[in-house]
């Protein structure tokens, strides 16, 4: 039975959610969570089996339990990521290597939680008492549980390191999920994405100017921002989902989620490999990242590479087999001590909590 | 001595909108100014409002980028007067995030 029958109701409990978190409410008494609307790409239905039928502006005009019922869970997903990443960031605020950080940590925090508002504010009005339980439970999930939707969002975010490339990596597969409902055909939905993405670019340049900033300064060794991109390169993957995906064909075929270029590309859909297509546009785009990054390393040190895309996977096809970031097959022991080696451990932690102690390891904005 | 720079958003989507053809071109327009280097820029963070490019030192940002917009660019980076139109749509408090860091190095 939910406890809140309204969205007054709703954002009550949100308040609570932020102390019961331990967040400085103080620190954004002054921010409106606002529901916000923006332009949709089209006034029809852009994919799928009913593509060129006008957009549905409410759930009762869906003609089918199942779509709505797919409709529901994709928004409940989005909006539980939003909420899950404030819970990993809350403690990142009083170690901020600078102003200008605690600012951008401030700001990024107050959209999630205004993402998560937004997509909240959809499951109340539009969804009836499976819509508001729902709500409610977005606030009573905990990452620092183990309880979030997807494994990504119960990952700690340990320090700023890891908040640069979760930035850079975790909010990125974020992009892609945003753009691909602002195709929607719940028009509520595809209408909220526009806000939501021009905020998300926000965070994605603070993930990948905190990288380049902290590889000008070279107080962190190369081999330990590898062994990060290790650790969120596998974990962001998994967000695109499972190949051979039935769940991304049916949202693709009820025209609830497009493609990423949706629109603007003329190859028809492959509807069996649709978070493929998504995983490869996302590789793409951070392979000419880590390139760009790359080209500030000074000559003669190590450059970063992307791990193998079987590499630590926790869905999927890889899940829980024991491939080397190079992509070969280990045994149950060297694989054990390969983690090890290529993923961030208690030693390397300790090692940058010395250096963080410096207050020169990121060049300061 | 290089004492300009024109920096140009080569990330996914200003360079599926062309950004990398505007790249090329304001190059091959600039190559004889001997004080301005037409660079690749890692994101400038709008990207909606791509392609986005600016102009360092001057601080001046040009979003929507056409083709057809590179000689009054070019023209503009060379000492010329800058082109209005293309300077919208980009909030502010994002420029002068991005000319914080272009200030601090970050180029």
């Amino acid at each position: 039975m939910a406890k809140i029958s309204t969205f007054d109701d709703w954002t009550d409990y949100f308040r609570q959610w932020q102390r019961d978190i331990g967040l400085d409410t103080s620190k954004f008494e002054h921010y409106k969570f606002d529901v916000k609307f923006g332009r949709v790409r089209s006034d029809v239905i852009e994919c799928g089996d009913y593509a060129g039928r006008p957009k549905w502006e409410t759930v009762l005009q869906i003609p089918d339990q199942r779509i709505r019922d797919a409709l529901l869970h994709l928004i409940t997903f989005q909006g539980d990521t939003e909420f899950a990443s404030v819970e990993q960031q809350r403690n990142l605020l009083n170690t901020a290597p600078s102003e200008y950080d605690i600012q951008s940590a401030l700001k990024i925090m107050r959209e999630e939680m205004r993402h998560g508002t937004q997509m909240s504010y959809l499951l109340v009005k539009y969804f009836g008492s499976s819509g508001k339980l729902e709500a409610q439970k977005l606030l009573e999930r905990r990452a620092f549980n183990n309880s979030r939707l997807l494994g990504a969002f119960n990952q700690d975010v340990q320090d700023w390191l890891d908040f640069y490339f979760y930035a850079e990596l975790v909010d990125r597969d974020g992009k892609y999920q945003l753009t691909m409902l602002s195709h929607s055909g719940f028009k509520p939905l595809a209408a909220s994405m526009t806000p939501m993405l021009e905020e998300e670019f926000y965070h994605l340049l603070t993930g990948h100017t905190g990288l380049a900033r902290v590889i000008r300064t070279g107080k962190i060794p190369i081999g330990l921002l590898q062994k990060h991109l290790n650790k969120w390169f596998s974990v962001a993957l998994d967000l695109f989902g499972v190949d051979n995906s039935s769940s991304a064909y049916w949202f693709y075929v009820w025209g609830l989620k497009g493609r990423y270029d949706e629109g603007s590309t003329d190859e028809p859909a492959d509807r069996d490999r649709l978070n493929e297509l998504s995983r490869d546009h996302y590789l793409k785009e951070v392979s000419g990242l880590v390139e760009a990054l790359n080209k500030l390393i000074p000559e003669g040190q190590p450059k970063l590479q992307l791990p193998d895309l079987k590499f630590h996977r926790s869905i999927g096809e890889y899940a829980d087999k024991r491939y080397s970031i190079r992509g070969e097959l280990l045994a149950p022991e060297q694989y054990a001590s390969h983690l090890e080696e290529v993923l961030p451990n208690a030693g390397d932690k300790a090692r940058l909590a010395d250096i963080f102690k410096q207050n020169d390891w990121v060049l300061a904005v | 001595m290089v004492a300009s720079y024109v920096l140009v958003c080569q990330n996914a989507d200003c360079k599926s909108r062309g950004a990398g053809e505007l790249l090329e071109k304001l190059a091959g327009r600039l190559k004889d100014s001997g004080d301005v280097e037409v660079k690749p820029y890692m994101c400038f963070g709008a990207c909606q409002a791509g392609p986005n490019l600016v102009l360092y030192p001057q601080k001046v940002w040009y979003c929507g980028v056409k083709p057809n917009d590179v000689d009054e660019i070019a023209a503009h980076a060379a000492g010329g007067p800058g082109v209005e139109r293309l300077t919208h749509g980009v909030d502010a408090s994002l420029k002068e995030l991005i000319y914080q860091l272009l200030d601090a190095g970050l180029f």
